[in-house]
């Protein structure tokens, strides 16, 4: 029987990173000046744009490529990222709200247990690695899921994927392995 | 003229090969004529300097960095004392490394640190326990750029990645670094390395045991095992010495530990509270409170029955924890019953209770019993009164347990943010959302003003 079956796990998705396209060229001054809640930084030339509901930042470049984050889920970041466009349109740009790509989720998930580090990383050598000293955490690589699961020993996991889907199933598939190599003292 | 004036043939031709242009008879070979030696600048410049890795000579002479890295490499092999075949490990593997393309660019200051890199992997692969810290020491070279720079190499030169040396074979190394010798310190002070290894070794794996070890750096540890093994060789003269002081009495280099120094220190702190809570199970204590300062005393004893006091210690705690559930469970039924008479009573006599909050009566958990500290029954009693009522199935895992990692103990509940309304990513978009992001006219007026007079002051 698979662990999996009986333990419900809180998968929690903490960030969600998307990207769109305006398909128009932005003046960054304008916007600096005529929106609210902005800051413009001209050294590294990009606009940041902070939107209460949801609560998203958004990076804006000049050549109208938009990157979207801290939203809570993907219909949150696209509904983030048509009010942003929305409110480029209000200022005045001939904005068109297209490909709109959700680039990377972060999610969290606390197991019930400890996990021996070393054995888990002895026992999925080479895809697991673990080095004390740049890292706590052992980093696990999924590349079929092109997902990264990293492992702390206070049995603590972050899963990072390029959605949600992989994000999940990455969970299902580390469980059976963090499963084996939790231990408490004999 | 066209004629060779050795074979007298008339196959003379004009051969640029070199960089003066020559008449050569192809029939015997000799010069013709030559061209005068440059004089002008403009011919100068057909001969420009050729960059290194732009060469294409086939047998490319060792660039002068390369060899100041490989002479880097062979010092630092003989500081730590690798055997032969080792040696010419990483010296092969820095030139792999060197003439690799992300690594033939990068600056001075990464190939010096690929050097450390190239002896640490070769290292590992022959199971040598050489810690990171150690060799980021011996180069001055700063941590992150170290470990950006192995990483890089690991997947450039497609290292397989070698097993994770254990702290136990690190240790040995360790301790031959402390001058502790008979002759070097006096006596009071003086312990031999095989001593010191031993007494180290059973506190490393009690460390190991007990979630000190997981997830950290290993020096900081290390120099905790060694330091409390030198305290408990002889507690009564050792006992009053601080961790500052033992280094400078094995005379330490200064930056053994890397950067951060208070790490060992709370190390050693760790290590004798687990000390203590194993302490106070011993038979003798009878139970009795056990002071970090004075455990040094007992560690002997300790470690000799080290198994069946981490059994025995962990059973009683699992003991009190059941008893303090069982307690707050007879308590919070007590106060439902209480409070659900009150309610029927005030809804009998037609009033309006208030909102009945049986929470607030339960007792904060754990009165810390025999009246030692334990951390677990001070967090946890924070725990159950600044929730609400946590049934108790709901309880953190971790405080089934005595020994966790450290930073599990201490659990930040995360703030639970109300679940946003559900999206669909598809919604209208109303007009009045969108006024609020952007700036009335007049805003913008006096955000410029504003910006004026801050640029002229």
């Amino acid at each position: 029987m698979e662990p999996s079956n009986d333990v419900a796990l809180d998968i929690i998705v903490t960030n969600v990173v998307s990207v769109f396209r305006t398909r128009c060229h932005l003046n960054l001054r304008t916007i600096g000046l005529e929106g609210n809640n902005v800051i413009y930084k001209p050294e590294v030339g990009k606009v940041l744009m902070k939107l209460r509901k949801p609560r998203i930042t958004a990076s804006i470049w000049s050549s109208g490529k938009i990157i979207c984050t801290g939203a809570t889920s993907e219909d949150e970041a696209k509904l983030g990222a048509r009010r942003l466009a929305r409110c480029l349109q209000k200022i005045g740009f001939k904005v068109r709200f297209s490909d709109f790509k959700v680039v990377n989720v972060l999610a969290v998930c606390s197991l019930p247990f400890q996990i021996r580090l070393i054995e888990f990383t002895k026992n999925n050598r080479p895809i697991a690695s673990y080095e004390p000293e740049l890292h706590p955490a052992a980093t696990y690589r999924i590349k079929t899921l092109r997902s990264t699961v990293q492992v702390f020993s206070t049995g603590s996991i972050t899963v990072t994927g390029p959605n949600v889907q992989s994000v999940a199933s990455a969970v299902e598939q580390i469980y059976p392995l963090l499963f084996e190599c939790q231990k408490t003292l004999v | 003229m066209p004629s060779c004036p050795q074979c007298g043939s008339a196959n003379v031709v004009d051969d640029d090969l070199y960089s003066q242009t020559q008449r050569v008879c192809a029939d015997c070979g000799s010069i013709v004529s030559e061209g005068l030696f440059t004089t002008t600048l403009n011919d100068e410049k057909q001969s420009s300097a050729v960059p290194y890795y732009a060469s294409t000579q086939v047998t490319k002479k060792p660039c002068p960095n390369l060899i100041k890295g490989l002479v880097r490499v062979r010092a630092l092999c003989r500081i730590l004392r690798l055997r032969s075949d080792m040696e010419s490990g990483a010296v092969s593997l820095y030139e792999r490394a060197y003439s690799h393309p992300s690594f033939i660019q990068v600056s001075l200051q990464k190939k010096e640190v690929l050097g450390g890199c190239c002896v640490l992997s070769t290292c590992r692969q022959h199971n040598w326990p050489v810690a990171m810290c150690t060799i980021n020491s011996l180069l001055e070279a700063e941590p992150m750029l170290m470990g950006v720079v192995y990483q890089d190499l690991v997947k450039a030169l497609d290292l397989q990645p070698p097993p994770t040396a254990s702290l136990t074979d690190m240790l040995e190394s360790y301790c031959y670094g402390y001058k502790l010798a008979p002759g070097e310190v006096p006596d009071v002070f003086a312990e031999t390395p095989e001593q010191l290894v031993q007494r180290s070794a059973a506190l490393v794996e009690l460390a190991a045991d007990v979630w000190l070890v997981t997830g950290r750096h290993p020096l900081p540890i290390l120099m905790a095992c060694v330091y409390v093994a030198w305290q408990s060789l002889k507690p009564k003269d050792r006992m009053k010495h601080s961790l500052q002081k033992f280094c400078q009495i094995a005379r330490l280099p200064k930056d053994a530990c890397g950067a951060c120094k208070e790490t060992p220190l709370r190390r050693v702190r760790e290590l004798r509270d687990v000390l203590c809570k194993l302490g106070r199970e011993l038979p003798w204590m009878r139970g009795g409170a056990v002071e970090p300062k004075t455990v040094a005393t007992l560690v002997e004893d300790i470690l000799k029955h080290q198994k069946s006091l981490l059994l025995k210690a962990m059973r009683s705690y699992e003991e009190e924890v059941e008893q303090e559930v069982r307690e707050a469970a007879e308590s919070r039924q007590d106060d439902v019953l209480s409070s659900t008479e009150s309610l029927l009573a005030g809804q009998l006599s037609g009033r309006d209770q208030g909102p009945v909050t049986p929470a607030q009566d339960v007792p904060p958990a754990r009165q810390p019993k025999s009246g030692e500290s334990m951390l677990e029954a001070s967090g946890g009693s924070n725990k159950t009164t600044e929730e609400s009522a946590p049934p108790a199935g709901e309880e953190h895992w971790g405080r089934r347990h005595l020994f966790l990692p450290p930073c599990a103990r201490n659990v930040k509940r995360r703030r639970e943010e109300s679940p946003g309304p559900h999206v669909t990513g598809e919604e209208e978009i109303s007009d009045s959302e969108i006024e609020s992001y952007i700036r009335s006219a007049e805003e913008i007026r006096s955000y410029v003003e504003f910006q004026k007079k801050m640029t002229e002051n």
